[in-house]
C-alpha cells in the first residue's frame, strides 16, 4: 500500500498518529499536527510505500506547533526527532521544508553504517552519477532537470554509499528547489508536482518537487557509482565537462562527506575506493537542455 | 629552498609515520588517523617520505635526498631543476608537518 492510497483525509489522519513510510533504506514515521500540509505531503510522498505495522522505524520525526501564546500571535513550528529538538523553531509556513530538512538531519546524524555525501545522485541503467557541490552551484536544479528527462533520482541532497563503495542507495525524497530554480523547473518540466513556494526561509524561497514515481518505485535497488561530476551553473556558459584527476577528486568527495571524520580511517578507505571506481569531472553549464545532452552522452560512454 | 641550506639536515616527523596513503595519477592522498587530516601530496613528496620509511629519524641533507631522487629518476630532468623540485617538495612536507630540520646536524 502506498501513501496516495490513503487519500488526503487518510493521510492527514495518519500524520496525526505517525505516517510510517519506507524511503530508501529507512523506515520513517512522519507526524504533525500542523494543518494544511497534509495535501502537499500526500502529493510529495504519494508513491512511497507504507511501512508494515511490525517494521522497525529508523526515524520518528515530528513537526509540531510550539506551545504558548506565540501559538496565536506568530505561530511557529518545531522539529522533533525521537523527542529531541535539534533546531530553533521556524514560522509555521515553513513546516513542510522543516520536515524535509529535519529528515536530512536524521539521516546525516545517525547513518554511520554508510558514507553520507552532501551530493545529489542520479542514475541511468544502474550506473550512478554523484553530484556534490556547495549551495548555489545549481546542483538541485540540474538534478531536478535530469530526473524529469529519464534519469533515476537517488537523492538531491544526500548520497548514501556502502562502506565498500560498491553501491549507492536510493533515497528518492522530494527535491528541494530554491529561488530562481523554482521557475526554471516549472518551465522545464511543467508536468512535475511542485509545492507552493515558501518565502523567507534561511535558504530564500523554497519549493519541493515530488520525486518521479519510477524513482520511488525503484526503491531499495542500489546503483553502481560510476561518475562524480562537480557542477557549477554560470549564466551563458557552454556546457563543458572537464576531467578531474583522482587526487583532486578525492579531496572534493571528502569535503562533501558529512561523516568522513566520524568514520575515521574507514571514511578514508571508502572515499579512496569510491574515487578509484569513478571517473571524475568538473562541469560548467548555463543551459539545461545542453546539460541534458552532456549527461546523456556520459551515460552512453563506457565507464 | 625550504628553510636552511644544503647542509641542513632533515628527518621525518611522528606524523609522517602514521600516514595512510593512496596513490592516484596526480599524487598521493594521505590520511593521518590521529588528527583526521587529509592532504594531497605530489609524487615527489611521497617519494621523499618513503626514503625515511625504514628509519624515520635518520637525518639527511637536501643533497642526500637529491642524489637518491636522481638515482631512480629515469627522466631527462637536469640536476639543477631536480634540486628545485626537491626543495619545493621539502617545503610542502614541512608545511604539512611531515618533515622537520633535524637537531643532529
Amino acid at each position: 500500500m502506498r501513501v496516495k492510497d490513503l487519500g488526503v483525509a487518510g493521510c492527514q489522519a495518519a500524520l496525526r498518529r505517525g505516517l510510517r513510510i519506507v524511503t530508501g533504506p529507512f523506515n520513517c514515521s512522519l507526524k504533525t499536527d500542523v494543518g494544511g500540509i497534509a495535501a502537499e505531503l500526500a502529493a510529495l510522498y504519494g508513491d512511497h510505500e507504507l511501512a508494515p505495522d511490525d517494521a522497525m522505524v529508523d526515524f520518528h520525526v515530528q513537526v509540531a506547533a510550539t506551545p504558548g501564546l506565540r501559538r496565536w500571535l506568530r505561530p511557529q513550528v518545531q522539529f522533533l526527532a525521537d523527542g529531541v529538538t535539534p533546531f530553533t523553531p521556524l514560522p509555521r509556513a515553513q513546516a513542510l521544508p522543516m520536515l524535509e530538512w529535519g529528515l536530512n538531519w536524521c539521516v546525516t546524524a545517525y547513518s554511520h553504517h554508510l558514507l553520507v555525501l552532501h551530493a545529489a545522485c542520479v542514475a541511468r541503467d544502474g550506473r550512478a552519477v554523484i553530484l556534490p557541490a556547495p549551495p548555489g552551484s545549481g546542483k538541485s536544479t540540474l538534478c531536478a532537470a535530469l530526473v524529469n528527462r529519464g534519469w533515476r533520482l537517488l537523492s538531491d541532497e544526500l548520497t548514501l554509499v556502502d562502506l565498500d563503495a560498491g553501491r549507492v542507495w536510493g533515497l528518492a525524497r522530494p527535491v528541494n528547489l530554491k529561488n530562481a530554480s523554482i521557475d526554471v523547473i516549472r518551465h522545464f518540466a511543467p508536468e512535475a508536482f511542485l509545492t507552493a513556494p515558501v518565502h523567507d526561509t534561511s535558504k530564500g524561497t523554497v519549493a519541493l518537487m515530488a520525486p518521479p514515481a519510477a524513482s520511488v518505485l525503484a526503491g531499495n535497488t542500489p546503483a553502481r557509482p560510476c561518475w562524480m561530476v562537480l557542477p557549477k551553473y554560470e549564466a551563458g556558459a557552454a556546457a563543458t565537462l572537464t576531467p578531474m584527476p583522482r587526487g583532486q577528486a578525492f579531496l572534493q568527495i571528502a569535503d562533501n562527506a558529512m561523516n568522513y571524520h566520524v568514520l575515521g580511517r574507514q571514511g578514508f578507505e571508502t572515499v579512496g575506493e569510491l574515487t578509484a571506481r569513478c571517473e571524475h569531472f568538473s562541469f560548467r553549464y548555463g543551459n539545461l537542455d545542453e546539460a541534458m545532452q552532456v549527461f546523456n552522452d556520459l551515460a552512453r560512454s563506457g565507464a | 629552498m625550504a628553510g636552511g641550506g644544503r647542509a641542513q639536515r632533515w628527518a621525518s616527523t611522528a606524523a609522517a609515520t602514521r600516514l595512510v596513503c593512496r596513490e592516484f595519477e596526480d599524487g598521493s592522498v594521505c590520511f593521518d588517523p590521529e588528527t583526521g587530516e587529509t592532504l594531497l601530496l605530489s609524487h615527489l613528496s611521497r617519494f621523499l617520505l618513503d626514503l625515511w620509511e625504514d628509519r624515520p629519524t635518520r637525518a639527511q641533507t637536501r643533497d642526500d635526498l637529491l642524489a637518491q631522487v636522481l638515482a631512480v629518476d629515469d627522466s631527462a630532468t637536469q640536476a639543477p631543476n631536480a634540486g628545485d623540485q626537491v626543495d619545493e617538495a621539502l617545503s610542502e612536507l614541512q608545511r604539512a608537518g611531515l618533515v622537520a630540520h633535524s637537531a643532529c646536524a
